[in-house]
């Protein structure tokens, strides 16, 4: 990837995460739910219906953050070392963390049942 | 005859802390925004597998294992704490660093030189906003733990 | 960099132990010397530096030209901050408490022997980035026939930038030059941007094409340390920014910038401005002989062949 695609990418990434991060967090603060406590807003019902309502939101979010943290730890990993078989290896393992983690995510909201 | 090498490599960012934190804090906070991203990856590796449990365990599992750690001090809502500590600055910062980097706003406008002779990026608002960013990571930290641990 | 203006006013500590981290390069040796040095009031530590090698050790090898803050060859790490050491007071560095000063070569640098330093990266990466104007049009470049036009506000936007002397205090305090390579730094990128900038360069296409690749902006964090410790307010830190902003906005085909043509000849030779009516000679000076003197750069010369 070029360094400019990866730099776009990386800031795009970003200005979306600023937005869905918020939102993410807000969503466990107790009042937004009427519940008692933080772990109050984890319960069955509560996350159920957050998953099953706002599935489209959180796999962007799952996306997003993904990419954009795999590909500042790639961009950081590749200022170690210049050689051309380091950066296979990196980008590589970059990959494959990325479709592993989003395949892990994606498993999270498709298969939850209702409690 | 042999040259010495001498890159200061990855520890070289840790160069004069004391001097950096008075008069460069975007150098502490270059340092705190790669620290914080890779505290953050770790987390995202282990929230998005420990959350996987919901499909793979079932909901009582969830409750009673994923959830009820959260709900005293213990080394794993600690670390969880933290991270969520790195989130809020991590995105703070990301903030003023995508004006900055990206559309090379807050940094002043180039001028000729003139006493006390300071770069015009580092009297930009960008300098201002750092402030900001340390100051409203603490706050809305110190919030988040207060709902974590003593709502 | 901050710099303390009171600092000359101070008098140092009577004597000052100046440690310098020492290198010879046939034996591969590396080790801490310490020399004291009876100090004077607006000493700096090149004085310093001179005065041993006069007066204590002979083979202590740095380097310096002008001694006053212009030729950027004297470069040092001072304290664990890179600086020119004939810009820094030996009054701003020890204090009576603690009368010590620590020199090391500059970070990121090659060292030859004990402070001297290889440039030939640094330089090599400051050509890579074409630091010189480029114009489309080849007979114009070849028989240039009079200046370009530029207006005091096109100046501005990279004036600043020409101020760098290229004593690579920059690439030395840069976290990301220090642990990549392949980084083009402070230095190199802030040319590039001088260049770009510049309303009578025309090859911003090519500067952009050649500067959409790993090592260039990209890179670049803003731990913002070049300005910082830059003797000549360059700004480094702000012109990489700029120059980001200039390779994301080509990358939408979004950039725009004016250029400059030659000024146009003139076509006719104007009258002279005659003297105000109450302006007095002054005695012994023949008015009317002045003006019939020919002018420094004759008129012919700037009227189209």
């Amino acid at each position: 990837m070029k360094a400019g695609t990866s730099a776009i990418l990386q800031y795009l990434t970003a200005f979306l995460l600023v937005f869905l991060i918020s939102w993410h967090m807000a969503l466990r603060f107790p009042p937004v739910y009427g519940v008692e406590s933080f772990p109050e807003t984890l319960s069955p019902e509560v996350l159920y219906k957050e998953i099953s309502t706002s599935w489209l939101l959180l796999s962007l979010l799952l996306v997003a953050t993904v990419l954009h943290g795999i590909n500042g730890i790639r961009t950081m990993l590749l200022e170690w070392n210049a050689s051309d078989s380091w950066r296979l290896l990196v980008n590589g393992a970059s990959l494959l963390a990325a479709v592993v983690l989003c395949a892990i995510g994606i498993h999270t909201i498709v298969a939850v049942v209702p409690p | 005859m042999k040259a010495q090498k001498n890159r200061l490599g990855v520890l070289g960012s840790f160069k004069l802390m004391g001097a950096n934190l008075r008069d460069n804090p975007e150098r502490v906070a270059f340092l705190m925004h790669r620290i914080t991203g890779i505290i953050l990856v770790g987390f995202i590796f282990a929230h998005i597998i420990s959350t996987n449990s919901l499909a793979r365990n079932g909901w009582e599992h969830w409750m009673a294992v994923e959830v009820e750690h959260l709900r005293t001090l213990n080394p794993i809502s600690l670390a969880f704490f933290i991270a969520m500590g790195a989130a809020v600055f991590h995105g703070l910062n990301g903030i003023r660093l995508l004006l900055v980097e990206a559309l090379a706003l807050w940094i002043g406008r180039p001028e000729k030189p003139k006493p006390p002779y300071v770069a015009p990026s580092l009297k930009g608002f960008q300098r201002r906003a750092i402030y900001a960013v340390f100051a409203l990571w603490l706050i809305i930290w110190a919030a988040i733990g207060y709902v974590m641990f003593l709502w | 960099m901050p710099v303390d203006l009171k600092a000359v006013t101070r008098r140092p500590p009577e004597t000052v132990k100046i440690w310098v981290r020492r290198f010879h390069p046939e034996k591969g040796a590396t080790w801490w010397q310490s020399y004291e040095v009876k100090t004077h009031r607006g000493m700096t530590v090149l004085d310093a530096l001179l005065k041993i090698k006069a007066e204590t050790d002979h083979t202590l090898v740095f380097r310096y030209s002008c001694r006053m803050g212009v030729c950027g060859s004297c470069g040092l790490v001072v304290n664990g901050e890179p600086r020119l050491s004939c810009q820094t007071q030996i009054a701003e560095k020890a204090t009576q408490e603690k009368p010590e000063i620590r020199l090391e070569p500059l970070y990121n640098f090659p060292v030859l022997r004990d402070l001297l330093t290889d440039f030939s990266e640094f330089f090599e990466k400051h050509r890579k980035v074409r630091p010189y104007l480029i114009r489309l049009d080849k007979e114009e470049r070849e028989n240039p026939k009079l200046e370009y036009e530029q207006r005091p506000e096109e100046l501005e936007e990279y004036y600043e930038y020409t101020l760098c002397i290229s004593c690579g205090l920059c690439a030395a305090a840069c976290p990301v030059y220090a642990s990549n390579p392949k980084f083009l730094g402070p230095h190199a990128l802030a040319q590039a941007y001088r260049y770009l900038a510049d309303s009578r360069d025309e090859g911003w296409r090519l500067r952009l094409e050649e500067l959409d690749e790993d090592g260039s902006a990209y890179r670049c964090h803003f731990a913002a340390s070049c300005s910082y410790v830059c003797p000549k307010v360059v700004d480094p830190a702000g012109a990489i920014q700029r120059l980001r902003r200039a390779l994301l906005t080509y990358k939408f085909r979004l950039f725009r910038k004016r250029t400059a043509k030659p000024v146009e000849p003139m076509k006719e030779a104007k009258p002279t401005v005659p003297l105000p009516p109450e302006a007095e000679p002054i005695e012994g000076v023949d008015l009317s002989a002045l003006e019939r003197e020919e002018a420094l750069i004759p008129k012919q010369k700037l009227l189209e062949d």
